[in-house]
């Protein structure tokens, strides 16, 4: 199927490549946004999820919610080349029987569930805590991973891999599950929901990046889906409403509307965040010193991409690269200027997240 | 069509019993950029007259003809999305490609479910149960977009293990590479204000959704195990808006295990997590005529994809589960004369629909057929191949004109029996003027590849039989049923036979305690997945009519403690007691346990089920 082209404008001068985490088929895609092609399938390990980019641009972090890990996807060679554990290997079921393949196995010696719990693989292929927020160090040499089943975070070494801190955080009434995690400067901001679905409070909670101290907490709405680190504070998307909301440790959140559904969020320029709205098909503009938004629906040639969930900018900061993650995956490039769709590149359906590389 | 377990006559029966044609070709036009189709009722499979069909984003629309059918020409290239009208049935949908040559749409409408008073002002739970459970939606207070407080609620619901055909659309996350959805429970909501018009969430509000897990699948999905969540959207011809559902315990009956989850928009919505093993299974579509070329084939759990010049196709279905496969392929300008020709008569059309179900691909005719694991490779549903493959058959041929009716028994320990009879349905899908139906084509197949093609047991009978075929308890069984005899599969359904059941802690002249007493039972089959029997225990005091004299269990479970239906229960009288135990594997309707529909297709129904006694005992219950 021929990608859809509006017009051509001009492309970012910088020779870069587009990844996009496509949690259906357990890949990453590699995609040349100028050719609006799929170059290569990174297979990494099941239901790839968020994403991050080293501050070097030399790696990238993939988030596997059903693998129970992260994988280390090499920018220049564009391969797996590590993955890590966020948690340890079970020895029992939640019922408390024993888990003898773990042991018949040797699964303590794995650093990825995918290893044996593949497509043809071992069964369930869903396994593990569920890894879902990921965060950098200040000095990029570790990461911080949330998780959803226990509210855990843990802390990797990204020397070794290995986990060197792991704490289940104290739920705020139902608000157990730990949904996200960001980094603002010396601080962590942990998002905990209920469980899905809900109509109860969730909560945003400060702690501190070096003892995991709580310094402040506020709630929010019920399915908190994405934190932003701003300079001071952190946005966080209510996935359940139309509404987005300022967090700054010790004051009052600050409600942003937006259109339904916002999940993803994307630093656009100063005070500028492009909010991905995943039930109505759309983007806000969203100006957060005004409190001013614009939303855009996301079409082009009279269809209707729906479902986005992440964004990434180009280098040059002139387009954002939007996933639509209907069943009809595609990733979109839109012209921040124009606020328009220019093309429409298909990749899998329910992909989720997408991160900007230099090309090799 | 429903009968009571009760009334069941069959196994008296049990007891007592122990072409191609040349003409034509494959050449008949079939016309670009139209689409045609044929509706039916799921529950029944009658066509449906009168159906009003839409094509999305365009003014185009037709109404189905006395066949159920109709065409649509002229259409603008691409996909084209369908909606289906019927009063008394929830909405239906539909896709098809306009191409090069004409395509087909099967669509099966569900009846609705009943309407329910809502004022949506006020928080409040509105279920509609089924043997499975409570299909339910929970309403949040002043959370739908409408100041009308007389609103209506319909929610039908469906369970893909016995009605798939009627889910709208493709069951597919598509994009550069599709993936099959494989269907776990689902629902459609209509929320109707006074005039008649649809409403649906304020933008930004949510509702939340229980639905019943089908008892077939409750052992692959758990209390706390995610499932991915869909919304069907009518104007993209997708389902959207995936979100994680819970699978928890109905807060309704607190008891049943139901997918829970956020909804946005109220329409067709259900669970369907991405199939994760995959294979490519190679199938050939024939006609009376010879090998189809652009036959259209749909595999659920499946994918999609037309056949070659040698009627071949390469397609992705979910590897070791049940799979539906359905062909079609239409003819415009085209009519089939009293020989089964295809002879050119404008405005006619000719729709040939084959189907074949599949238990297991593994080992049948104890063969295997062409496949490899994982997804087929991008474009080789298009490519040809070589002759030394072995791929999987399916046959078409036009829809049966008559209506079927199947009852299957499978005896444990003995015979498969069918009863096939024609007639003419009428509005409760019950046969009227029903006569034996011979001629029928009829297989049955077992869950380990063996198979054997039944026999009429006397002409006319209608009555059919497999010789050398025995039951083995504990297997399922799957019977695909060419009613009319024309070499395409007009309908299909399985069942488990039952395990061998008996008692575990009661014997024959025993003597137990009244007030202690609980009676277990094993069943052989008990630990394979998806079999689901259900257990009939009666206590009965030989001689007694009191209300001490008597209890009874239905249910799954395999214990039962035997008390008297008092307020508060008491242990029943001491006393001479005849116990019986009974097992079932089947369709049931929970409330009244009328014995339903598992055998679908077009211009069929019918039910296959297998029954096993346990011989009587007597036993002696004592007092404090």
């Amino acid at each position: 199927m021929p990608f859809l082209v509006a017009c051509s404008s001009a492309w970012p001068r910088d020779a870069h490549l587009v990844l996009v985490s496509q949690a259906g088929s357990s890949t990453v895609a590699v995609i040349d946004p100028r050719q609006g092609k799929t170059l290569q399938r990174i297979t990494v390990g099941g239901l790839p999820h968020r994403m991050v980019l080293s501050p070097d641009g030399s790696k990238v972090y993939v988030v596997l919610v059903g693998s129970q890990a992260v994988a280390e996807v090499d920018v220049r060679s564009l391969a797996v080349t590590r993955t890590f554990l966020t948690a340890p290997v079970p020895e029992r079921r939640a019922d408390g029987s024993l888990i003898q393949a773990h042991f018949d196995q040797d699964a303590f010696t794995q650093t990825t569930c995918f290893a044996c719990h593949n497509p043809g693989g071992a069964k369930p292929f869903i396994v593990g805590e569920r890894p879902v927020g990921i965060a950098l160090s200040s000095d990029a040499s570790r990461l911080f991973i949330s998780h959803i089943r226990q509210g855990r975070l843990s802390e990797i070494s990204l020397k070794d891999g290995a986990v060197v801190r792991s704490q289940d955080l104290p739920p705020t009434g139902a608000a157990s599950e730990a949904a996200d995690v960001a980094r603002v400067g010396s601080k962590l901001v942990v998002a905990l929901r209920p469980r899905q679905p809900s109509t109860e409070a969730s909560a945003v909670r400060w702690l501190d990046a070096q003892t995991w101290q709580t310094l402040a907490e506020a709630p929010t709405g019920a399915d908190p889906a994405f934190v932003l680190p701003l300079e001071e504070g952190a946005l966080v998307s209510n996935f359940e409403s139309n509404t987005l909301s300022l967090h700054t440790p010790g004051a009052a959140p600050r409600l942003f509307t937006v259109t339904p559904g916002p999940l993803g969020m994307l630093r656009v320029g100063k005070g500028q965040v492009l909010s991905l709205n995943y039930y109505s098909n759309a983007v806000s503009l969203l100006n957060l010193e005004t409190g001013e938004s614009q939303s855009y629906r996301l079409e082009l040639a009279g269809q209707t991409f729906v479902n986005p969930t992440h964004a990434a900018l180009s280098p040059d900061g002139r387009l954002a690269y939007i996933v639509s993650s209907g069943t009809e995956g595609h990733l979109l490039v839109f012209d921040l200027k124009s606020s328009r769709v220019l093309r429409a590149i298909p990749i899998d359906g329910l992909s989720f997240d997408v991160v900007v590389v230099g090309r090799k | 069509m429903k009968k009571t377990l009760g009334l069941v006559a069959l196994l008296g029966v049990l007891v007592a019993c122990g072409g191609d044609n040349n003409g034509g070709g494959n050449t008949a036009p079939s016309a670009p950029n139209t689409v045609a189709g044929l509706v039916t009722d799921i529950g029944s499979g009658v066509r449906l007259s009168g159906v009003t069909v839409r094509v999305v984003g365009s003014s185009r629309t037709t109404t189905t003809d006395n066949r159920g059918e109709f065409i649509l020409q002229n259409l603008p290239a691409g996909l084209v999305k369908l909606d289906f009208e019927k009063a008394g049935y929830a909405p239906g949908h539909g896709i098809a490609e306009s191409a090069s040559s004409a395509q087909t749409v099967v669509v099966a409408l569900k009846k609705e479910g009943a309407e329910q008073g809502y004022n949506p002002t006020q928080a409040r739970t509105l279920y509609q149960r089924t043997e499975a459970g409570p299909y339910a939606v929970i309403f949040q207070p002043n959370s739908l977009n409408t100041t009308d407080t007389n609103l209506r609620v319909v929610v039908t619901p469906l369970d893909p293990t016995k009605e798939d055909a009627a889910l709208p659309g493709d069951l597919v996350a598509g994009g550069a590479s599709p993936t099959p959805l494989a269907p776990v429970t689902f629902a459609e909501f209509s929320i109707l204000d006074s005039q008649n018009r649809r409403i649906n969430l304020k933008p930004g509000s949510s509702a939340i959704v229980e639905l019943p897990i089908p008892p077939e699948l409750r052992s692959r999905y758990r209390i706390g195990d995610k499932i991915h969540c869909y919304a069907y959207n009518p104007q993209t011809g997708r389902w959207e808006d995936f979100v994680e559902g819970t699978v928890e315990r109905s807060s309704v009956d607190g008891t049943t295990p139901v997918l829970r989850a956020s909804i946005r928009h109220f329409s067709w919505y259900g669970g369907a997590p991405a199939v994760q093993d995959q294979e490519c299974v190679l199938v050939e579509v024939s006609n009376r005529f010879g090998k189809l070329e652009g036959a259209v084939v749909t595999a659920r759990p499946g994918l999609r994809a037309v056949t070659n010049r040698l009627g071949q196709a390469n397609i992705t279905v979910e590897k070791g589960v049940p799979i539906n496969f359905t062909a079609t392929k239409t003819y415009t300008d085209t009519f089939v004369d009293a020989n089964g020709n295809l002879v050119p008569k404008p405005g006619a059309k000719v729709i040939d629909i084959g189907r074949v179900y599949e238990d297991d691909l593994i080992g049948l005719d104890g063969k295997n057929y062409t496949r490899t694991p994982g997804p087929c490779p991008s474009g080789s549903s298009q490519s040809v191949r070589t002759a030394a493959t072995n791929p999987l058959p399916i046959r078409v041929a036009p829809a049966p004109e008559g209506f079927f009716q199947a009852t299957a028994l499978l005896q444990p320990g003995g015979l498969a029996f069918v009863q096939l009879e024609k007639g003419i349905p009428n509005a409760d899908g019950d046969l009227e003027n029903a006569k034996p139906a011979s001629g029928a084509n009829i297989t049955i197949t077992d869950n380990a590849g063996k198979t054997a093609t039944l026999s009429e047991l006397a002409p006319g009978s209608g009555a059919y039989f497999a010789n050398n075929f025995t039951v083995e308890p504990g297997k399922r069984y799957t019977l695909n049923i060419d009613a009319d005899g024309n070499g395409s599969v007009d309908g299909s359904g399985s069942a488990f036979a039952v395990g061998n059941v008996a008692w575990s802690n009661l014997v024959n002249g025993g003597s137990y305690s009244a007030s202690n007493l609980t009676a277990t039972w094993s069943d052989s089959a008990a630990s394979q997945p998806g079999y689901n029997a259900l257990y009939m225990v009666s206590f009965q005091r030989n001689g007694g009519s009191g209300v001490s004299d008597f209890a009874v269990y239905v249910g799954s479970e395999r214990s039962f403690q035997p008390r008297a239906q008092t307020s508060p229960p008491t242990p029943l009288a001491p006393g001479t007691y005849t116990v019986t135990l009974n097992a079932f594997s089947g369709a049931l309707n929970g409330s009244n346990l009328n014995i339903t529909d598992n055998i679908t297709g077009v211009g069929m129904q019918g039910q296959i089920y297998s029954i096993q006694p346990v011989n009587p005992i007597t036993i002696t219950l004592t007092g404090p």
